[in-house]
């Protein structure tokens, strides 16, 4: 530890409370950079905090003022760019700094305890050990043997290695390394490289080489980029070659995001097996705590070249970035919804500005904001209109009149003449249905009387096998009731159809089929969803009952018929957004269905087989449907032509969030701004988890004053007594509300 | 007000199969087809009528092996089919094969 020059002796440090402001703290004997991470005295508590500035005065009255108690020299400071990142994102998504920052970081380092991930060794005899004679060690000692003799053999052990020849083997290594015959050395388990793969890479087709010459001619500058290619057109081949050519004549790193961490596996292995020369970490929060602070250091340290990762890895420092890709932009889940409220995509977008480098935004169902931008010229716009399996046809769509059918517990018979073809011909059908659960309601006829749930306003799922009562929103999970509250009948009807009822009618009618059903109930168990996918790819499989679980990514060559069950009430939302995420869903889901040389078709039933919706799904045009949801968004004035936030405010008691937010509108009123102020109103869901809900919409023409507003009010709003007793959030650019 | 008794006998003519509630009661329904000969305004007539019965608990798990042409005596109360419907159901406590 080095004295400190004394004008460069404070500390300004951010922490994760909620506070939108810097704390000063004493250097004190530590030597500290910029970027480290301290643990600082906070009340009565340690905090973790990271140094933002140093510098030689403060406000606080010397007296008063603390010292750092630790700081952890050892870690790679935060650089930066991260930084301002950070800084820019709680700046516009109005999030205290310090939270921001500190969110952003792997749990670990959000710990008091230095950050340490289990370190791996690779073991291996010393000059010492290879003299030393099997005989030497007591023939008693069975495990210590078995050890030596392996690594005589092998040269070099690792510890899985080590783990199949005995559990009890640290014990004996320890007595060997205390010995000096064995050495070892520390390996990053995360980083696993081979030798760039000689396997020809596939061919692409002209659409894909447009594409991907087009993107490397400008690939030292930020430009953002829309790859739009229907389903099966071959996106991921098109990123792989970009990331390959861009990876070998620079040095550098890739930025990968992707909506669903049950796609990261897949993908990872896909990126593994065709770019082994490049070193890869996935970044998600399925990882385990130590797995996931490794990967990050990897990215920070650069040593990992490409990093796939779900939404919050788009915060991961990467010095050397040269390319983002963020696959199925459109996605929701891209957008965090709670603490800070951002949106991955259009956190990517200012990182790749920032650093200077293009972004790939792929999608078969861009977001409506990005296809504005991309018809508008700001984006450049690439499409494939092939699938990339030059035999594979679009699916055939077709709409079943469900008012017109004679139905049989939710399926009609051309649907179920649709899969029992299939099951014949030895092909796999999906039925895609997004309701999870037996049944959504639970009716009682004598009354009409529907379970409810207490905490929110929505109804409790049957969960039949189980014999529960689920509330979807907040987990409230209750006995089926043996009879009607209300009116004591005990003869109740569960209502409505969701994936076990499904599964149940399926069975009852095709009773040879193997039936298999994919929903977050049946795929709870870990690796459950991998071990379903493989018995689908396996063949094992006849009938797939899936929510939107099964709508991304997957790939099963041999399915055939997808047949989509009451979508309708997505028609009806109050929610702008629903006819574009419906449309993009059953876009989605469509293109399971024959991927591979066979045919596919897609059979929807609905009450309205000629909304506009269907019949632009029916030809695939997702231009089409798009340029008409434009225009009416300009006529109605959403996004992409109105920019918005929205204030949330719940509390117990309705009438204190009410007032919050009518203060809030007063005030917001008051700045006379550009800026469109509506009422307080409810949301949909007016309970959540017992909490009142209340809202406050804001709409402007251009962000800027908004952003304004936002500005002026905001840290009002903290000062607010009121405001104390809640809880609130601001949501800028909300997806739903 | 709360009287609400019917005793009747009669056939069996049609028998579901048993099933059970979401929280695993048995219920049973069946229609009882009931003959008879009554007074009426002191004159004889003839009374005939099929009567839909329900069973649920224990005297559903009893009735199972009924089977058509049966011949029951039953007893117990009348309730609406459901709130959209005014047919009546004759739900019963008390049920003898005869």
């Amino acid at each position: 530890m080095t004295a400190q020059s004394p004008q460069q002796n404070i500390l300004k440090i951010a922490l994760d409370v909620p506070m939108d402001r810097l704390f000063d703290y004493l250097a004190g004997d530590f030597h500290v950079e910029v970027g480290q991470r301290v643990v600082v005295p906070f009340g009565s508590r340690k905090r973790v905090g990271v140094v933002i500035e140093k510098c030689n005065s403060t406000d606080i009255p010397s007296g008063k003022l603390k010292a750092v108690l630790s700081a952890f020299n050892d870690e790679y400071p935060l650089d930066a760019d991260t930084f301002s990142l950070l800084r820019f994102c709680a700046d516009y998504y109005q999030y205290p700094y310090g939270q921001a920052l500190l969110s952003a970081l792997p749990t670990r380092l959000r710990q008091t305890e230095p950050a340490v991930s289990r370190k791996q060794y690779v073991y291996a005899l010393t000059a010492t050990g290879l003299k030393v004679a099997l005989d030497e060690i007591p023939a008693r000692q069975v495990v210590q043997r078995r050890i030596f003799s392996a690594l005589s053999e092998q040269h070099e052990c690792d510890e899985s290695e080590l783990n199949a020849l005995s559990a009890t083997w640290r014990k004996s290594m320890q007595l060997f390394i205390e010995k000096s015959w064995v050495s070892r050395r520390e390996i990053l388990a995360g980083l696993q490289q081979a030798s760039a793969s000689s396997a020809a890479l596939p061919a692409l087709n002209d659409e894909q080489v447009n594409a991907l010459d087009a993107m490397l001619k400008e690939a030292d500058i930020f430009k953002p980029w829309l790859l739009h290619g229907i389903t099966g057109s071959g996106k991921t081949e098109v990123y792989m070659q970009l990331i390959q050519r861009i990876l070998t004549d620079h040095h550098g790193q890739v930025l990968v995001l992707v909506p669903e961490i049950n796609l990261t596996p897949q993908l990872e292995s896909r990126f593994r097996s065709r770019l082994p020369e490049f070193p890869l970490v996935s970044l998600h929060s399925n990882l385990g705590e130590s797995e996931r602070l490794q990967n990050w250091q990897l990215a920070q340290s650069g040593a990992a070249r490409i990093v796939i990762g779900t939404r919050l890895s788009v915060f991961t420092p990467l010095p050397q970035l040269r390319l983002i890709i963020v696959d199925e932009e459109h996605d929701g889940s891209y957008k965090q919804q709670d603490g800070m409220r951002y949106h991955a995509r259009d956190i990517a977008l200012v990182r790749a500005q920032r650093a200077k480098v293009p972004i790939v935004l792929g999608s078969a169902t861009p977001a409506l904001e990005t296809w504005h931008n991309a018809t508008t010229g700001r984006y450049g716009h690439l499409t494939l209109t092939n699938r990339a399996v030059a035999q594979s046809r679009l699916p055939d769509i077709r709409c079943i009149d469900v008012s017109r059918s004679e139905m049989q517990d939710g399926l009609s018979p051309i649907l179920i003449t649709a899969m029992r073809e299939r099951l014949v011909k030895g092909e796999q059908s999906l039925l895609f249905i997004n309701r999870r659960g037996y049944s959504p309601v639970l009716l009682c006829n004598a009354c009409h009387w529907i379970a409810p749930c207490m905490r929110c306003s929505s109804r409790l799922v049957v969960h039949l096998r189980q014999g529960r009562l689920r509330c979807h929103h907040c987990g409230h999970e209750q006995k089926i009731v043996p009879q009607c509250p209300s009116c004591g009948n005990p003869d109740l009807h569960p209502t409505g159809h969701g994936t076990q009822r499904l599964e149940q009618t399926l069975a009852a009618l095709m009773p040879e089929a193997r039936i298999l059903r994919v929903d977050r109930d049946s795929t709870r168990r870990k690796h459950a969803l991998t071990d379903m996918l493989a018995a689908v790819h396996a063949d094992e499989v006849d009938i797939l009952v899936g929510t939107q679980m099964l709508a991304k990514g997957h790939d099963f060559p041999n399915l055939t018929l997808v047949g989509v069950i009451d979508t309708d009430s997505a028609l009806f939302s109050p929610d702008f957004r629903a006819a574009e995420r419906l449309f993009a869903q059953l876009m989605q889901v469509a293109g399971r269905a024959g991927r591979a040389d066979k045919a596919g078709e897609v059979l929807i039933q609905t009450t309205f087989p000629e909304h506009n919706l269907f019949n632009a799904l029916r030809v695939q045009d997702y231009k089409a449907y798009a340029d008409a949801l434009l225009q009416e968004r300009e006529m109605t004035q959403f996004p992409p032509y109105a920019f918005l936030a929205v204030i949330k405010a719940e509390s117990t008691h309705y009438s204190e969030a009410q007032q919050f937010l009518q203060q809030a509108a007063d005030a917001a009123r008051a700045l006379n701004l550009d800026v469109m102020v509506y009422d307080p109103i409810r949301p949909q869901m007016e309970r959540l988890k017992g909490m009142e809900r209340v809202q406050l919409l804001l709409q402007a023409n251009s962000r800027q004053p908004l952003q304004t507003l936002l500005r002026n009010l905001v840290p009002s709003l903290r000062e607010s007594k009121l405001g104390a007793k809640i809880r609130w959030a601001v949501d800028v650019d909300p997806q739903e509300f | 007000m709360s009287l609400n008794t019917l005793e009747l006998i009669g056939e069996v003519v049609q028998i579901e199969t048993l099933r059970y509630t979401p929280a695993g009661i048995p219920l049973l329904s069946f229609t009882l087809r009931h003959m008879s000969e009554q007074v009426e305004a002191g004159m004889q007539r003839k009374v005939e009528c099929n009567v839909p019965v329900m069973a649920i608990g224990q005297i559903a798990e009893k009735a199972k092996h009924i089977q058509s042409g049966a011949n029951l005596r039953v007893s117990g109360f009348i309730a609406q089919r459901s709130l959209k419907s005014t047919q009546l159901v004759l739900h019963i406590n008390i049920l003898e094969i005869i």
